[in-house]
């Protein structure tokens, strides 16, 4: 089987009805942001647009499309119980796995893409630039593909990988920026928003001891550095997640024993 | 062709299988066992998605776990009744067929002919959630055998199939079989699997119990009394007849159902040709007959008794 036929399903796989549903759900929180504050008055203002395109489309849309579509590539074959066609085909357990990553970044980028123009049209464009636009629309497929690496990773690693990267990415990343010191380097949307040229929310309008502290040391990332890092980390994820899987046992828990 | 050495499985604390030793070759191997006894998890072992805790599992002198060039060879068809429910039914055997090293200028044929062969040509089309369970069950098998596999490993195929069901998938493993394939079958139904091989294993507790000819255990079996209830019409004015039978040595009525009678036999083979006749001519009506030793569970009983 050749890898192209092998991705080919596993998109069809990932974009089944319930999966397009939500995903059409998702894509629609930036937007529906956008109306929202032009129909307040507010629209129009790149601090604005930059706000709206982090919360909605960075760290909700996209974050959590890779969530739905990375952390069931192996581990939803198992709690589906269907994996057991998968393992005992001769085709090799790195191919599969790298298919439903390279599926999952497809679908991700293309889908967080689409949220991020139509927000940023709805935004008033013509206030904008679409200059401002198009840097996001190179940094969110970047993103989709870091974030599904390491959560197609997860996914062979571990039995609820939607659990941990929930926690990650909502209850770690979403809060490490307003820590002091090195942490927000230990969250990717800090190198993600670097490479977008995107402040962390609020930043500049301290308004409570929170946003005090994250003035204390505010973490400067260059392009080079969140580069490097990006890709180093898909890369590594990846691997880790084609090593646990190539060795890995998977049984249904209702079917072991 | 499949060799287990003193192969054990855990699965932390609870025991899968338990030092099994064993080979399977050409032809039908029925793998007997009740519930939970281990059926499942040596077939894990053979078909490469589990490994062995101790011991050696081989098939074709390799080791099975996600080893490519034995997967090749082998078809499988899981216990599991899950599928990707949104697909047809020819679809997911085409994907299986690709997966399974079928070239793409063979694989329409290929795919067509496993479909008939499992008796599904007509609803092959539609989506697999509206099929039922003897439906899902032969589209399983038909996944199992696209690639012509040398060695078939099916896990309780005949859930959820209907008597002619049952028959075809006889046939089939029968022709299977006749081409020396080696095809190693699970079951908990004894009766099932006795109708398509006399080669058996025997699986109780995650320990291999007996394994060859089932003739042999059945007539270990049989040697040992056997019970068998009966609810006939007038069953009290039949008891002398039936306990005058030189294969009876015991019977038992019922003070609460007059209709019932349990007997104990010697020789069971005898007795149910006998008691046939005698209904016949005395055109009783039997309600129902079984017998409670008559089943896996019994020989299972005798065996660790034994």
């Amino acid at each position: 089987m050749t890898f192209l036929e092998l991705l080919s399903w596993t998109i069809w796989d990932a974009t089944r009805p319930r999966k397009l549903v939500l995903m059409a759900i998702l894509v629609a929180v930036g937007p529906i942001f956008a109306i929202l504050i032009s129909l307040a008055g507010e629209g129009g203002t790149e601090a604005g647009y930059s706000l709206v395109v982090q919360l909605a489309i960075y760290q909700f849309t996209m974050v959590l499309l890779s969530i739905v579509f990375a952390c069931s590539a192996v581990s939803g074959e198992v709690t589906g119980r269907t994996i057991s066609f998968l393992v005992t085909r001769p085709v090799s357990r790195a191919q599969i796995l790298v298919a439903k990553f390279v599926g999952a970044s497809i679908i991700v980028a293309i889908a967080s893409c689409v949220a991020c123009l139509l927000t940023g049209v709805l935004f008033e464009t013509d206030n904008i630039g679409f200059e401002r636009i198009q840097k996001d629309l190179y940094v969110l497929p970047v993103g989709a593909i870091v974030y599904c690496a390491v959560f197609t990773c997860l996914s062979a690693l571990l039995v609820r990988p939607v659990l941990v990267a929930v926690f990650y990415t909502f209850a770690f990343e979403s809060w490490v920026w307003v820590i002091p010191g090195d942490f927000p380097k230990l969250s990717l949307m800090t190198y993600l928003r670097a490479l977008g040229d995107h402040s962390p929310p609020d930043a500049g309008a301290p308004a409570g001891i929170v946003d005090v502290l994250a003035q204390l040391s505010p973490t400067m990332i260059s392009k080079d550095q969140a580069w490097t890092t990006l890709a180093l980390v898909a890369v590594v994820a990846i691997a880790l997640g084609v090593i646990a899987f190539s060795r890995g046992e998977y049984v249904p828990k209702e079917e072991a024993a | 062709m499949i060799e287990l050495r003193g192969a054990s499985r855990w699965y932390g604390q609870v025991i899968g299988v338990n030092d099994v030793s064993c080979t399977v070759g050409p032809g039908i191997t029925a793998l007997l066992g009740q519930n939970g006894a281990g059926k499942s998890t040596m077939i894990k072992l053979i078909t490469g998605q589990l490994r062995a805790t101790t011991g050696e599992t081989s098939v074709f002198g390799e080791l099975p776990f996600a080893n490519p060039g034995v997967q090749r060879r082998l078809g499988y068809c899981p216990e599991t009744d899950s599928f990707y429910e949104d697909m047809s039914g020819r679809r997911f055997v085409t994907l299986m067929a690709r997966m399974s090293g079928v070239q793409k200028s063979d694989v329409q044929q290929r795919v067509s002919e496993a479909i008939e062969r499992v008796g599904m040509t007509d609803r092959a089309d539609t989506k697999i959630a509206g099929y039922s369970k003897g439906m899902r069950q032969r589209i399983k098998v038909a996944q199992a055998i696209v690639h012509d596999p040398d060695i078939l490993v099916l896990d309780e195929p005949l859930n959820g199939l209907d008597p002619v069901g049952r028959k075809a998938m006889g046939d089939l493993l029968q022709e299977y079989s006749e081409r020396g394939k080696t095809i190693l079958i699970s079951s908990h139904i004894l009766h099932e699997v006795e109708q398509m091989t006399n080669t058996i294993l025997l699986l109780h507790r995650g320990r291999l119990l007996a394994q060859g000819d089932i003739r042999e255990i059945r007539s270990l079996i049989d040697r040992h009394p056997h019970r068998i209830r009966i609810s006939m019409e007038a069953a009290r004015t039949f008891g002398p007849s039936l306990v005058a039978l030189p294969s009876v040595i015991s019977l038992r009525y019922d003070r609460s159902d007059s209709n019932f009678v349990e007997l104990e036999t010697t020789d069971p083979d005898n007795f149910y040709s006998t008691f046939a006749d005698m209904v016949m001519e005395s055109s009783a009506e039997v309600f129902t007959l079984h017998s409670p030793d008559n089943n896996l569970e019994a020989v299972f009983r005798y065996l660790v008794k034994g």
